[in-house]
């Protein structure tokens, strides 16, 4: 019966995440910073298991409809970058609202895989965990080795002379594996001198990703003034039930593996996973990054509930670890519980939201919008972070353009996570951060 | 057609492509900015904010906290902590790991050392050890149960080694906690009383006390210099206390040292010169045994040299010891090594193990010693006290007491006292409970045989209330209830088994000592010793060990296994320097 009680803070969770969904590049993970902070500084502000379920709430709620603003508002973040591509042809081809509603399908797909797999995460995980971890440093490697390496040459068959067809070809890697490295370095700066204020530190990486990723979106769309076309709601949807199964699938691989393995974000994945299943229909792509990013943020949440296991991954477990620690079996299967409950209630409102998100597009200038989220995002990185904070932002806001301006894969930006966290695997974080003279 | 801004001639008119001057009639076009430009700016801004924040921070000096300003929001600073080492380390080979605690004035924490920071630590020979002052960089990992700073390169860890102090044994302190000390003394007992931990028992003329040599210490830097019995050493290392009793924790094992001295607590001191002012301490007495008498908890004997005599008090225990007991005869040469202590007004030598007391057999020039006479030993004769005990023992029907009126006088008789377990422990023959009822703490002990008729013994457990009918005994000063019947034990209410959060390994402290708390780990290590088993417990956070006494491990003996997930309820506790939970209940999830 106590469990029961959790329910509605649940659903509020999940309510409050629908409404910011709407909000191109504001991430859930800095609402949940927000009640974090309330949570450390006010007494009694709220109970932590009730705390608990908000979150959940909230992180199943931004996990489906965050597709919205990905797809029509063009808003990725390190999760979405995927679908953006595959999600704004259909946008542009009149097709918004049906692309919304395939990842929704892939995430609803990741609701019951996670309900099936929950009672054998338990015994199963703890014992892949302990295998792999003296080798995260490699596997991570090899993961950073294969990101760079499968953005090999292309487009070098039109210059007018070698060396332009030698620029053409090598441009777009040269400027991933730069952008890889310049955010890898910035990494390093946050890891062990950030400007950001001590007291702050739980969000060190906030003014990085929005710079890196929210920023250069905004400055894209006032810049660049897109027209989206006249939106078609589709009644019906040209995706077959074998077509949707192969789609949860792939996106499964991505996500679980993304849930699990240590740094590695659902974009990528998601991107390993949609290389590994050899996915090429758009609709499959659609569907299993609706499954994948629904995987990577909730089922890693949903590790942090396993008794005795207990896995700390994700933005959202590492701050609410914090200051609470989840306490038995009784209340992991609420989790899942509320999960299922929570992602059927935001498939719904996707449902509904995609509609208004339709009118919206149609009806609002897209460059007001992005006028309005660029004043809540620098408000946001100051209220955290400070001036340090903006200082990050403004450094990171380039780094997170060129792969746009330049076409390369905006994955590299999560160099900021991989190199520095890699290197501390492999025991390199310090020399490297002597190299640059931050130790 | 309709081209582009830029495209044709603002002056003429004419299509001009992507001149920039009009080739018609020379007129500047004003062109769109290439987005080649947005692309060259951005990839320079780029590379330059990079270098520039890199320039702006590298100066910078990392930023110092305290450790009780660390807070939930601090979760991955890279912080500079100044303070002492006050525990550790504790150092896995397997892992690399290296695990100590700092604290400075507003709080504890664990800092934590992997793989290359760790041998990095050894080879330069930066090992933090109990007793440094200490100046470490790292990254704070914030748990709601606890926090740990991963220090990041040994090249950021300073450390300060304290400097020693010669001191005797009976003059360390409470003032003396974590102060390095150096002692002298000779080496009386060796034991280890559980894998990787070997206390050494010194003694020198003022006391003793135990030298704790830690196996991670000796993994660290090299075996203990061999030592026997007898062996005369100077030990350097750091005070800490044991159940209130002062203990030496060795910092490197080439901080004790065999002396090429004789025996350092073998001064022998003259009976008639000690004197109350002595009591507490350590004496060693020569004499002849001039009566032997026993008592219920062992054997009285009465000491004389040329300058006065003194009871020596041997309990049972080490009484059952010495190998010649049976020579301890009138007449017989004495040699005690014990604590003087005072009882009804008369000194006392109470020795602490069989080895301090050396009897030579009664020589027949000996047992003529006139001196024996001399101690009017007749009028001191304790047998006609005891003569009162028959007549006590019907007569007075056992009375209710509170625990603070019971004192040694009341030796013998039979007493009802009602009180809560605080503490319960096996010995080799029984149980022993701590009773406390408010006004005072009394020991219970019961008999196997008892024990055995007892129906709700398994209710006996910390937190129970019982009402307990039995005799008074005194044994090592230490006043004790002992019922005779089963049916004298009687429960009036069970413990209250207080709802306990689940909480790391790691997050244990000195802070939760006596605190009923629940763990949840894998079992890495599993040891035998005589009251049951030793359970070393691991998770993430750190390991620990768990003392499971046989009445709880019986139950579930098949099921405790190496690598075995298991949930423990228990009590902290300090055991020879280490924090262990006491298991009170164990629990396989």
């Amino acid at each position: 019966m106590e469990y029961l009680a959790l329910v509605p803070y649940a659903i509020a969770g999940t309510l409050l995440a629908s409404i910011l969904a709407l909000i191109p590049a504001l991430h859930v993970y800095n609402i949940a910073g927000i009640f974090i902070l309330l949570a450390v500084s006010a007494q009694n502000f709220m109970g932590s298991n009730e705390l608990a379920m908000l979150l959940v709430g909230m992180i199943v709620g931004y996990a489906m409809l965050n597709t919205i603003s990905a797809i029509f508002l063009g808003a990725p973040d390190d999760s979405t970058i995927f679908i953006v591509l595959p999600g704004q042809k259909y946008l542009l081809m009149s097709r918004g609202y049906e692309a919304t509603v395939l990842t929704g399908i892939g995430a609803l797909g990741g609701v019951l895989i996670l309900i099936v797999l929950s009672p054998f995460a338990s015994t199963i995980l703890g014992t892949i965990r302990a295998i792999m971890l003296p080798h995260l440093h490699w596997i991570l490697g090899v993961i950073i080795v294969y990101m760079l390496m499968a953005e090999w040459p292309k487009g070098g068959d039109r210059g007018a002379t070698g060396l332009a067809r030698l620029w053409d070809a090598w441009k777009g890697l040269g400027i991933g594996i730069l952008t890889f490295i310049l955010s890898g370095i910035l990494g390093i700066v946050l890891m062990y001198k950030s400007p950001v204020p001590l007291e702050m530190s739980f969000q060190n990486l906030l003014p990085a990703f929005v710079g890196l990723f929210a920023v250069p979106w905004v400055l894209e769309n006032i810049l660049s003034g897109t027209e989206i076309p006249k939106q078609h709601i589709a009644t019906t949807f040209d995706a077959p039930p074998s077509m949707i199964a192969r789609g949860i699938f792939s996106g499964a691989l991505g996500g679980l593996f993304a849930a699990f393995f240590p740094v590695v974000t659902g974009g990528v994945g998601g991107y390993l996973a949609g290389h590994a299943t050899a996915q090429r229909d758009d609709r499959v792509f659609i569907i299993s990054q609706g499954a994948s990013k629904f995987l990577y943020y909730v089922g890693a949440f949903l590790l942090f509930f396993l008794p005795a296991a207990r896995i700390t991954k994700g933005g959202m477990a590492g701050m609410l670890a914090t200051i609470y620690t989840p306490e038995g079996a009784g209340l992991y299967y609420t989790t899942v519980a509320m999960i299922a409950l929570c992602g059927v209630l935001a498939f719904l409102l996707l449902l509904g939201y995609a509609r208004v998100a339709v009118w919206l597009v149609q009806k609002v200038n897209y460059r007001y919008i992005s006028f309005v989220t660029l004043f809540l995002l620098v408000a946001l990185v100051y209220f955290f972070t400070g001036i340090g904070g903006i200082a990050i932002m403004l450094v990171a806001t380039p780094i997170g353009w060129l792969p746009v301006l330049w076409g390369s894969r905006r994955m590299n930006c999560l160099g900021v996570l991989l190199v520095p966290i890699t290197l501390n695997l492999a025991g390199l974080g310090p020399t490297v951060a002597q190299w640059l003279g931050l130790l | 057609m309709q081209h582009q801004v830029g495209a044709t001639c603002p002056s003429c008119g004419r299509f001009v492509g992507p001149m920039e001057k009009c080739p018609y009639c020379g007129a500047e076009i004003k062109k769109r900015l290439p987005l080649k430009y947005l692309r060259l700016a951005c990839l320079v801004l780029a590379i330059l904010g990079i270098a520039i924040l890199v320039y702006a921070v590298s100066g910078a000096a990392t930023r110092t906290t305290t450790i009780g300003n660390i807070g939930a929001t601090m979760n991955y600073a890279y912080v500079r902590l100044e303070g002492t080492v006050t525990r550790g380390p504790s150092y896995n080979p397997d892992q690399q790991s290296l695990r100590f605690y700092i604290s400075d004035q507003s709080g504890e924490i664990q800092a934590a050392s992997l793989g290359e920071v760790t041998e990095q630590l050894i080879a330069q020979n930066k090992i933090p050890t109990i007793g440094d002052k200490i100046t470490a960089e790292g990254t704070l990992r914030v748990r709601d149960d606890f926090t740990t700073l991963n220090l990041s390169t040994a090249d950021k860890l300073q450390l300060v080694p304290p400097t020693a102090s010669e001191i005797a044994i009976q003059d360390i302190g409470a003032d003396d906690e974590l102060r390095l000390v150096s002692v002298r003394g000779d080496v009386r007992e060796i034991r280890q009383p559980y894998q990787g931990l070997t206390l050494i028992t010194l003694g020198d003329a003022s006391g003793e006390l135990d030298v704790a040599v830690n196996a991670d210490i000796e993994k660290l830097y090299g075996a203990l210099p061999s030592v026997e019995l007898g062996d005369s050493v100077q030990v350097q290392g750091i005070v800490t206390f044991f159940r209130d009793s002062p203990q030496l924790l060795l910092r490197n094992p080439s901080d004790l040292q065999k002396l090429d001295i004789d025996n350092t607590a073998a001064t022998v001191n003259k009976i008639g010169d000690l004197d109350a002012s002595r009591v507490n301490q350590r004496v060693q007495v020569s004499g002849q045994v001039e009566r032997v008498a026993k008592f219920s908890q062992g054997m009285r004997a009465v000491i004389a040299d040329d300058s006065g005599e003194i009871t020596l008090v041997l309990w049972k225990n080490i009484y059952d010891e010495i190998p010649n007991a049976s020579e301890l005869q009138k007449g017989a040469n004495i040699t005690v090594l014990g604590k003087l202590s005072e009882y009804r007004g008369e000194l006392e030598i109470v020795p602490n193990r069989a080895s301090d007391v050396k009897i030579s057999a009664a020589l027949a020039q000996n047992i003529e010693t006139p001196q024996a006479n001399q101690t009017a030993a007749p009028n001191t004769t304790p047998e006609p006290t005891n003569t009162p005990r028959p007549t006590r023992e019907p007569t007075a029907a056992p009375v209710a007491r509170t625990i603070a009126s019971l004192t040694q006088a009341d030796k013998d008789a039979r007493v009802i006292v009602q009180a809560k377990i605080t503490r319960a422990s096996e010995f080799s023959q029984g149980m022993r409970y701590t009773l406390d009822d408010g006004t005072g703490k009394i020991i219970l002990l019961i008999w196997s045989d008892v024990l055995a008729k007892l129906s709700n013994r398994n209710a006996l457990i910390a937190g129970a209330e019982v009402r307990v009918t039995g005799k008074l005994d005194v044994f090592n000063d230490t006043l004790e209830v002992i019922p005779e019947n089963a049916k004298d034990v009687e429960l009036v209410a069970a413990a209250v088994i207080p709802t306990v959060v689940v909480r790391t390994i790691g997050s244990i402290s000195t802070d939760d000592l006596d605190q009923n708390v629940s763990i949840q780990g894998t079992i890495s290590e599993l040891q035998d010793f005589s009251a049951g088993k030793y359970v070393t417990l691991q998770d993430d956070s750190g390991t620990i060990r768990v003392t499971v006494f046989k009445q709880i491990f019986a139950p579930i003996q098949d099921k405790l296994a190496i690598g075995a997930q298991v949930s423990v309820r228990g009590k902290v506790n300090v055991f020879r320097g280490n924090l262990e939970i006491v298991a009170d209940e164990i629990t396989f999830p």
